[in-house]
């Protein structure tokens, strides 16, 4: 039996949908991570998870049973919020006790031992770096023995640093406690090294569903292939198992034919000489050193397409090149009837 | 880089204009302190004091709670209507609505009806509790305002039920306004003079003023004036002891509770609390005003007399706020001139003007029955009000726009007028209306520092319902609350605007 199932939830804010009939289920132990961008409805469903909120229409089920109509304080769905919401007038100990009886203050030591916060028992959440008051809020949120904890884009208060570290710190927390996690972010990256599965949110609908890998690897629709790593949009004449596109030939992921849009991720691109190299021709329009790899900006068929390289490549700016896609690319279901602006992704 | 002279001269001349008196006043009491203990009748005056705080803080804080979930947490509307209670005290002075309630009650009184007359303890206790409790709006409802949602909603995950999120959070998030409030509450009750008079019930600030002025027995003054500073002092320890930095607001949504069909009760209540505070000192003034027009005449000189001391003591007092405000914003080391204005404010109205008194009598004689005595008094008293709205105007003007304007070109006096000025000048003009607004009021400053005859239109209130002759003391009233409407209306625009 799913530990959390959601039918149909819809929610209004004043004239507009946020939340378009979200079905959702989660099984025990899991973690799922509900990636979106700003506006797509993330917060608004957790709120309706955690009973803050009641839904239009559908229903919450907790371990089968209907809870839609249950205040918060009757659920037992821990909650982290997006800005803590520690009780600053509590120290540590206390916050992490809050949820807890008299009787039940053990758990809060082994909380604290849990999460490394032994030290700080007695500091109010001010005198907390970023990081500390995170963990404190995880603890708080975990101290009552939920089943289901709901995450509400817990990291983005934190510095780049510290926020892989925290993920992987809350990964390991929530497996030793066997708590179940349903996580909202807008962070794609954070979603996909952190998730059991992947549900994408846009403009109030799930678009996509599956593991991380899944989702990456094929993408339903243009929206979910640009949101996750920056795919290319290529257009593309099909027919079969491969298909013209202002990149050149490229094999497809499943026979198709006619206009297709394909997803062309930039790290399937290849860079080569101008003279000897495979593929079509094309220009460097932009070039970002980034470290451990580079990226390109190309121009190809009156098209711009983005491009993950090996950092030592020496093309500079307006420089001719020689394209070639060395992966299949993904062919993509369009989500209307108008086709998408093919070219690199506005989300990354 | 040391301070230069004019810096000195100020923060000199900021320090001296409240202490210097009270150095005076502590001098001339200390001599008899010993007989404090000789003096068993006037320990009772401590308690009956003490006792008037004690039951007026809570009740205060009973009306005015209600007030501040509805202004704060509810969806009762027009809000406008709310805010006008915090202004309540404003343009009221607690002796006009001491002068109301003893009026409207009582065998003589307009409305017999109500069968008793409020007077001595219960009198005083009442009016002071109706004057004060908008102080204790004012900060519980900008708190409760300010409570972040995700607080009680984190507390009703973790499985809080009503009850348990009002006590242990909602509760002590409030404590630290509790206590600013309380504070401030406590402070007036014990620096009330005009209420109590009225109402005949003897207080330290009530014996001092007789010892005073008609038993002309100076050692006695100067010892009930040295017990009113222990007790403010009392007030500000405790209140620094138990308060807790407030926390840090919040604003991310507001909670906003639907009140459904208990909306009438809400409007009851405040009804109920506007008669009380506001209307019916209103219908009192103005049902006696028109005869006592016909017996006193328009009282132009009184008026004249209030504004020539409110106006200078308002003006001076936004000079030197502005100053120390700007000093203690840019530099944290100058951060106690702050605490000596509310030094100032903190010590009850009756000791200070004893205060300045000695020093005038014994320092510099030729004060002594001056006006500029008197604007010193009000200066010393009010700063701190000037000071509020003017550090929170600082506060919005980052330090580094002035230095800007500084790598611009700009000396630092034009760098002040261009960038500073203009970000703070609707600060200081509140800050000067809420001192005009004081000044006006003010009671045992004025009689006690005044000179000889100057009579003001709350000497004149004061004067003639303390005696007895209540219809003669209404014009005098109608115009102050009248002149106190006015300025306090301007400070409402102003301050939405600012």
């Amino acid at each position: 039996m799913k530990l959390l199932e959601l039918e149909d939830l819809w929610k209004r804010r004043g004239r507009e949908w946020v939340l378009r009939g979200v079905s959702l289920g989660l099984a025990p132990g899991e973690l799922l991570a509900v990636v979106g961008p700003s506006g797509s409805g993330k917060t608004t469903l957790l709120r309706l998870i955690a009973g803050l909120e009641p839904p239009d229409r559908g229903r919450v089920r907790l371990l089968g049973r209907d809870v839609t109509r249950l205040p918060p304080e009757r659920r037992g769905i821990g909650f982290v919020f997006q800005d803590l919401a520690l009780f600053p007038h509590l120290t540590v100990y206390e916050n992490v006790a809050f949820g807890l009886r008299k009787e039940e203050r053990d758990r809060v030591e082994y909380l604290l031992d849990l999460l490394g916060l032994v030290a700080f028992r007695d500091r109010y959440p001010d005198r907390l770096s970023g990081g500390q008051q995170q963990r404190v809020a995880l603890a708080r949120a975990l101290a009552p023995g939920p089943r289901v904890v709901l995450l509400d884009e817990p990291f983005s208060s934190l510095d780049a640093g510290l926020r892989e570290r925290t993920r992987e710190e809350v990964a390991r927390v929530l497996r030793a406690t066997g708590t179940a996690a349903l996580l909202v972010t807008h962070d794609q990256e954070e979603a996909l090294a952190l998730a059991d599965r992947l549900a994408v949110l846009h403009q109030g609908r799930i678009v996509q569903e599956g593991t991380p890998e899944e989702v990456y690897r094929r993408p339903r629709t243009a929206f979910v292939a640009q949101f996750l790593g920056g795919a290319n949009l290529v257009l593309g004449e099909a027919s079969g198992e491969e298909a013209n596109t202002p990149l050149g030939r490229v094999r497809l992921d499943r026979p198709a034919r006619g206009r297709v849009v394909l997803a062309v991720r930039p790290e399937h691109i290849e860079v080569a000489d101008p003279e000897r190299g495979p593929g079509v021709p094309a220009r460097v329009v932009a070039r970002a050193f980034k470290g451990h790899d580079l990226t390109l900006v190309l121009e190809a068929g009156g098209r711009r397409f983005r491009v993950q390289a090996d950092y030592r490549l020496p093309w500079k700016e307006g420089d001719g090149v020689r394209v070639r896609v060395r992966e299949p690319a993904v062919v993509l279901e369009l989500e209307d009837k108008a086709l998408p602006e093919s070219g690199y992704s506005p989300y990354t | 880089m040391p301070p230069s002279p004019a810096v000195l001269a100020f923060v000199l001349g900021t320090v001296t204009l409240p202490l210097l008196p009270l150095v005076y006043l502590v001098l001339r009491a200390l001599p008899g302190v010993q007989e404090v203990f000789s003096l068993g009748g006037d320990l009772a005056l401590f308690v009956r004091t003490l006792g008037l705080v004690v039951a007026v803080v809570p009740t205060a804080l009973l009306l005015a709670l209600p007030l501040a979930f509805l202004a704060a947490l509810t969806d009762f509307r027009p809000r406008s209507l709310l805010a006008l209670v915090g202004l309540l005290p404003l343009a009221l002075p607690p002796y006009v609505l001491a002068y109301a309630w003893l009026a409207a009650s009582g065998a003589g009184g307009l409305f017999p009806g109500l069968g008793f007359r409020l007077e001595g303890f219960w009198g005083a206790w009442w009016t002071l509790s109706v004057y004060t409790a908008p102080y204790l709006f004012l900060a519980l409802e900008n708190a409760l305002s300010r409570l972040n949602p995700a607080q009680v909603e984190a507390a009703r995950t973790l499985g809080a039920g009503a009850g348990k999120v009002f006590f242990r959070v909602i509760l002590p998030y409030l404590a630290p306004s509790l206590w600013a409030g309380g504070a401030v509450v406590a402070l007036h009750v014990v620096g009330d003079f005009g209420v109590v008079s009225l109402m005949r019930y003897e207080t330290l600030s009530y014996a001092l003023y007789y010892a005073y002025e008609t038993a002309y027995d100076r050692d006695r003054a100067s010892l009930y004036a040295l017990g009113l500073v222990m007790l403010a002092l009392l007030v500000l320890l405790l209140d620094a002891r138990f308060r807790r930095p407030a926390a840090p607001g919040e604003l991310r949504g507001r909670i906003r509770i639907a009140l459904g069909s208990y909306r009438w009760l809400a409007w009851a209540y405040l009804g109920l609390f506007v008669a009380a505070g506001l209307g019916l000192p209103l219908a009192v003034v103005f049902l006696w005003a028109g005869e006592g027009l016909g017996r006193v005449g328009l009282p132009l000189g009184a008026m004249f007399a209030t504004l020539m001391a409110a106006m200078p003591a308002a003006g001076l007092a936004a000079l030197l706020a502005l100053g120390i405000g700007y000093l203690a914003a840019r530099y944290p080391r100058y951060a106690y001139l702050e605490r000596v204005a509310y030094l100032g404010y903190a010590v009850p109205p009756t000791a200070l003007g004893l205060a300045l008194v000695f020093f005038a009598l014994y320092g510099i004689p030729v004060l002594y029955q001056t006006l500029a005595l008197l604007i010193w008094g009000y200066l010393v008293h009010f700063l701190a009000e000037a000071l509020g709205p003017i550090r929170a105007a600082f506060g919005a003007v980052p330090r580094g726009l002035e230095e800007a304007a500084r790598t611009l070109g700009k000396p630092p006096a034009v760098a002040f007028v261009r960038v500073v000025w203009p970000r703070v000048r609707s600060g200081v003009f509140s800050g000067g209306l809420l001192v005009f607004l004081g000044a006006i009021k003010e009671l045992p400053l004025t009689l006690m520092l005044a000179p000889i005859g100057y009579e003001t239109l709350a000497v004149a209130t004061w004067t003639y319902a303390a005696e007895g002759f209540l219809v003669e003391a209404a014009p005098f009233a109608l115009l102050l609350t009248a002149l106190g409407t006015a300025a306090a209306f301007l400070l409402y625009r102003y301050g939405r605007r600012g």
